[in-house]
């Protein structure tokens, strides 16, 4: 693991995904209420 | 040539064949009723559940459903990257490879976690036997059972039943990798090793050539991944050259047979809608949709790579078809698969979501070329990926009565369920987000320096490669043009995030539209009301998929393919 950084910004990336993806749950459940 | 042609269409009658005796068995799958591999894999599903603490017969509204989903995902990616990541330190690694990139992993990951199977690697180069089988292959069967399950959940909604629910992700999931692909694995593999495909954990057997150098023959335990890698539409082979390689796919009826697993699960699915609800014909309807697109595309491919290459003819090299040669453009083909059968994959494997290639698609012809990159913008629908298909043609299918219902100014409906501005706002969302990723991606990328130092080639053909990945990525098919160096950290960061919107950004809302759908009430059908079972909505649906789906790309095309045809035949060659 000696490219710590890169490591980091890839799981930011990732993280960055999945928390747009819950929110984009929350805002299409609010469209089909 | 003739006898080629023959070839294709048995392929595509005996997919026909088996996917019509697969639907009944499907629809008692995802009914849990009792099928003839119940006593045996009941306890195993079983054993599933108490393991992963499910209750069998909770409903899940489509909210908690679509969060499932989002866990697995997340969570079993995760466990790939760090996977990929600490290789060196896991067992099965026999060659010594040492650890993955980070932004090798973190694509590796996203991309087999979707199905996508897009490989920014050789495989035979880069991955320990530990990362293909356990971290890679897990995802072959898990992203195959999810596309199953989201598809199941869309046809619950759409059929009759008045629950609010769609099902559950849980169940659905497990009981689409116990009874379905499981055991066709098993069964696939067994003839693909009978025909010569390789299955072992032993190191890389060394040869010593005449010339005297000694050269390491990579294999591995690569038979059973080759028939999941098809049957569950992945196409993340373990070679770099994927089905094109002798030991993934030794013959010309293996390639036939790898074709036929990659269409069984897709039009199984469309035949077990239309059972699920309860009209056979309704199923049919859209099967024959797909199947028409699909001949059409694998016909307007054989004739584009069988015509050759006008370059060349030129100079006066013969690309007939003769009693000792295939014919055609032969640039980046198998001799033992020739034009026609190529051809043939190649609209198979974008067709569905598989992409695995058994010819270099760099090296078709512009309008062969075309032919896959079409098929993967309009959304893999002709059959799709597994599940993935049936859903994204469904919406089609809504908009396409939405359009009928305003032509005729009534309020549409799909069996009997009313289609409502709520339903055709999702399924607009859902159909948007892949000409918005595919195309935002490429002009970022023609803009960017960084990815203008991806594609190998100048001009319309350079154009094309960039705007093949990111189809490919976004519609989570997998193939690669292979023109395009894409192992960099923005090539690697751009295609992870589209990869990641098209699956997820495209199956959210259709989840949402399951969910508004689940629970309507059925309206009986009137003299006004549309019937979506006939050869006219067959018709009304190409017509709509053509004008929604190709129409949005037809300037990029026109920027690419179209005008490195054109370019062709006039005779000025892409960097040449």
């Amino acid at each position: 693991m000696r490219s710590m950084p890169l490591d980091l910004w890839m799981l930011g990336l990732l993280l960055l995904l999945a928390v747009a993806s819950y929110l984009y749950v929350a805002g299409l459940e609010e469209l089909t209420r | 040539m003739l006898l080629d042609i023959v070839g294709a269409a048995i392929t595509f009658i005996a997919v026909g064949i088996g996917a019509w005796f697969l639907a009944p068995y499907l629809v008692k799958v995802f009914t849990g009723e009792r099928v003839f591999l119940s006593p045996v894999l009941r306890p195993v599903e079983r054993g599933a559940y108490w393991l992963m603490g499910v209750k069998e017969d909770e409903e899940q509204s489509w909210p908690r459903y679509a969060v499932a989903v989002l866990a697995v995902t997340v969570t079993s990616l995760v466990f790939t990257y760090f996977v990929l990541r600490l290789q060196d330190h896991l067992p099965f690694n026999p060659q010594g490879f040492g650890p993955v990139a980070p932004d090798l992993a973190m694509n590796t990951a996203i991309s087999f976690t979707t199905n996508t199977n897009w490989q920014n690697y050789t495989g035979e180069q880069t991955m320990s036997y530990f990362s293909q089988m356990v971290g890679l292959v897990m995802h072959n069967f898990l992203s195959a059972a999810t596309g199953i399950a989201m598809a199941v959940a869309l046809v619950r909604a759409i059929s009759s039943r008045q629950l609010k629910t769609i099902g559950n992700f849980y169940v659905d999931a497990t009981r689409a990798t116990i009874y379905v692909l499981l055991p066709i694995s098993i069964v696939a593999a067994v003839i693909l090793l009978s025909q010569g495909a390789v299955q072992t954990l032993s190191s890389y057997p060394v040869a010593h050539t005449l010339e005297g150098v000694q050269q390491a023959i990579a294999v591995g335990p690569f038979a059973s991944q080759e028939v999941i890698k098809d049957l569950g539409n992945n196409g993340g082979g373990p070679f770099n050259a994927n089905s094109a390689h002798p030991f993934e796919n030794p013959n010309g009826f293996t390639n036939q047979f790898e074709i036929f697993l990659e269409l069984l699960i897709p039009f199984g699915l469309v035949l077990m809608f239309g059972r699920v609800v309860g009209n056979v014909k309704q199923g049919v309807a859209v099967a024959a949709t797909m199947g028409i697109i699909l001949v059409g595309a694998t016909g307007l491919a054989a004739w584009a790579e069988q015509s050759g290459n006008p370059a060349l003819t030129a100079i006066g090299v013969t690309q007939t078809n003769t009693s000792t040669q295939a014919g055609g453009n032969m640039e980046g083909k198998e001799v033992r698969f020739g034009p026609i059968y190529s051809a043939q994959f190649a609209a198979a494997t974008t067709g569905t979501s598989t992409g695995a290639v058994d010819a270099s698609h760099d090296s078709l012809t512009p309008l062969g070329g075309m032919v896959p990159m079409v098929l993967m913008q309009l959304g893999e629908i002709t059959p799709g990926g597994v599940g993935a298909g049936l859903y994204g043609m469904l919406v089609f299918a809504i908009l396409a009565v939405f359009i009928a219902g305003l032509m005729v100014g009534r309020t549409p409906e799909y069996l009997g369920k009313k289609i409502e501005s709520k339903e055709v706002r999702l399924a607009a969302l859902a159909i948007l987000i892949l000409p918005a990723s595919i195309l935002g991606f490429t002009a970022l990328s023609v803009l960017a320096h960084a990815g203008l130092a991806g594609p190998l080639n100048p001009g319309a053909h350079g154009f094309s490669e960039i705007l093949y990945a990111f189809s490919s990525q976004t519609g989570n098919n997998g193939s690669a043009f292979a023109g395009l160096t894409g192992n960099t950290v923005y090539y690697n960061s751009t295609g992870g995030a589209a990869m990641w919107l098209g699956r997820y950004m495209m199956v959210l809302p259709i989840l949402a539209l399951a969910g508004a759908l689940a629970g309507k009430k059925v309206v009986p059908a009137g003299p006004g009301t549309l019937s979506t079972d006939t050869p006219l909505f067959v018709g009304l649906l190409i017509g709509v998929i053509f004008i929604v789906g190709a129409l949005t790309f037809f300037p990029a095309l026109a920027l690419g393919p179209i005008l490195d045809n054109l370019q062709l035949y006039a005779g000025h060659l892409a960097g040449g």
